[in-house]
């Protein structure tokens, strides 16, 4: 008797209300991550949309005006500038940032002795602070002879360069320190990747004969390939948001030679007090972003599936 | 024989003991040794080099023919510019903003990840379809949005808008779920039968049971607060609030001389590189399960 009106009861109770207690208190401890996530992540990715069409003045949005602002970003002379020279980072950071890391993580994996020791120095740049790296690496590039790689070239006889002032290399110098901290966190994540490699393999392709770089390109890079695309694909994606170091290193100069997508809706939004501008061009790099998130999303499924 | 032992050794990569025996594998082994420690130089010179320029003057730094090592190596220097450059108010402000920071993610993420992981409330689903899309969008996207929002709110000065960036990682979230998946469930079952509370089994059992991660995403946090830039340059712009990140970025612009740039620097990733020594284990672990920076 007890027992039947007991499932009557939780059978009423499951029809009548949608959400248990034990749902609402776990709804309670999600709330917080749900309501920032919802404030700060999806709400100004929709209103920067939306913004993007309207007037401002200073922050405050005063009216409608269509597609406006993207003809004012676009017809400026800076945007085509702005736009090639990202691309320039994301080029220069395949070309420098990609395999670099690969290689040292596969000659740390094959040292024999110092191992803890190479790993925490190899590491080490990685847990600079951009801010630091960026006036260590402005000294390093100082024009004059007290600069660090004109006083190594100065014992050469050469004389000293410019080195970020040279507008044509300037995104290349920028690139080479963000890869020179950047990379040794990368590098460390290959490292730990190449410790799932079963040493038998290696064995097995040395008894078929496979020297060295055989062995590397018949065990390794099959083993390696999905980390290192889903890497690729983040670098881009992180690469072509670039803001902080050419902000800190050379503030988009010489000429804007070393302007990107980033800093150029920084300054509209917080030099010239334009913050419309700056949410249209925000939402070009979105565009484009969400391409390369398509492509990640597509490489990172095929990355689990195989590994 | 010790020749024999160190051939042994070399079985970590695609080098195997055996090759050790011909001159080819030597080589091989020689080159890449060479390369490890050519890239070694590269990785430390630039760092040794700035400590060294910490202790020089500014007559030496600017001179015509600058020498690697400084003249003299005088700790009181640096003593003296912790004082004249404030070191130690940026510092305080920075640790109140990496504190809060730890908190309101370890605490926000945390919960979340619990919830996700041990209470799946009806729904929970939608959650966490959202916490994966939303860790694939571009975070420029919402700068000036978010800068209104701040401003609009009175935030501006305030470091709770930093804190409430650390408390949305969705990473972490992820990374607390998937540590809770791999608790013991018998555990928790004996607490709930013994009358205990959700939060009380979150803070009683869980916590402690799930210090690994607790610790990596603290470390994480902390590291990443203390050397923050762009959001606390956009929204502190009140001296006294400055945090150390920003403040060095300043002294970087200001006119003064690269020594004093350089303490400041030093000064800016010291917290960070004693946090890394003490820590270590912590931090390469946390590489290994995490797979991705946090």
């Amino acid at each position: 008797m007890l027992h039947t009106s007991e499932i009557n009861l939780a059978t009423k109770k499951k029809k009548k209300k949608l959400f248990t207690r034990a749902d609402i208190s776990g709804w309670l401890l999600i709330a917080p991550s749900f309501i920032l996530m919802c404030v700060l992540i999806l709400r100004p990715q929709i209103m920067g949309m939306v913004w993007s069409t309207f007037e401002m003045k200073g922050f405050q949005v005063v009216k409608f005006v269509g597609l406006d602002n993207f003809k004012r970003v676009l017809t400026n002379t800076d945007f085509l500038q702005t736009f090639i020279n990202t691309w320039e980072y994301l080029g220069w950071s395949l070309v420098i940032g990609l395999l670099p890391p690969f290689i040292i993580a596969i000659v740390m994996n094959e040292m024999a002795v110092f191992r803890k020791t190479i790993r925490t120095l190899v590491y080490f740049p990685g847990i600079m602070p951009a801010v630091a790296v960026s006036v260590l690496w402005a000294f390093i590039y100082q024009p004059n002879v007290s600069g660090m790689l004109n006083a190594i070239l100065a014992k050469f006889g050469v004389e000293p360069y410019g080195w970020l002032q040279d507008g044509r290399f300037t995104i290349l110098y920028i690139i080479i320190s963000m890869t020179w901290s950047g990379m040794a966190g990368t590098a460390i994540y290959y490292f730990a990747g190449l410790q799932g490699v079963n040493n038998e393999l290696y064995e097995a392709a040395m008894i078929d004969g496979a020297g060295f770089f055989t062995r590397l390109r018949v065990v390794v890079i099959p083993y390696m390939l999905p980390m290192l695309l889903v890497f690729a694909a983040r670098q881009c994606i992180g690469v072509f948001q670039v803001v902080d170091q050419p902000l800190q290193m050379t503030g988009g100069g010489p000429n804007n030679a070393s302007m990107s997508m980033g800093l150029l809706s920084y300054n509209y939004a917080f030099v010239n007090y334009r913050p419309q501008l700056a949410m249209v061009v925000n939402v070009i790099t979105f565009c484009v972003i969400m391409i390369f998130t398509l492509i990640y999303n597509h490489v990172d499924k095929r990355a689990s599936e195989n590994m | 024989m010790k020749k024999d032992d160190f051939s042994n050794r070399i079985n970590n990569g695609a080098l195997r003991p055996m090759d050790m025996k011909g001159a080819k594998g030597r080589v091989t082994y020689g080159i890449l040794s060479v390369v490890m420690l050519l890239h070694l130089l590269i990785v430390c010179i630039p760092v040794v080099w700035m400590i060294m320029l910490c202790f020089k003057e500014p007559a030496e730094i600017y001179s015509k023919t600058p020498t690697f090592f400084p003249k003299s190596i005088d700790l009181g220097k640096i003593a003296g510019l912790w004082n004249q450059l404030e070191i130690y108010r940026y510092y305080l402000n920075t640790l109140i903003v990496a504190v809060g920071c730890v908190i309101f993610d370890v605490g926000i993420s945390g919960l979340a990840g619990y919830s996700l992981s041990r209470l799946k409330p009806k729904g929970s689903r939608v959650y966490f379809v959202l916490v994966s899309i939303t860790m694939l969008l571009p975070a420029t996207t919402a700068m000036v949005p978010n800068y209104m929002l701040y401003k609009d709110l009175g935030l501006l000065n305030s470091y709770i808008p930093l804190w409430l960036i650390a408390g949305m990682n969705m990473f972490h979230v992820l990374l607390f779920k998937s540590s809770f998946d791999g608790l013991p469930l018998s555990i928790i079952e004996a607490a709930k039968i013994d009358g205990a509370s959700d939060i009380k089994i979150f803070l009683k059992i869980v916590i402690p049971m799930s210090m690994p991660v607790v610790v990596t995403c603290s470390i994480f946090t902390f590291n990443g607060a203390f050397g923050d830039f762009f959001w606390p340059y956009l929204l502190i712009t009140d001296p006294e609030k400055t945090v150390m990140g920003v403040r060095l970025f300043e002294i970087k612009n200001s006119n003064l001389s690269m020594d004093k740039q350089m303490v400041a620097a030093l000064f800016t990733l010291l917290p960070q590189a004693i946090i890394f020594i003490l820590f270590q284990k912590q931090i390469m672990g946390g590489i290994n399960i995490g797979g991705v920076k946090g």
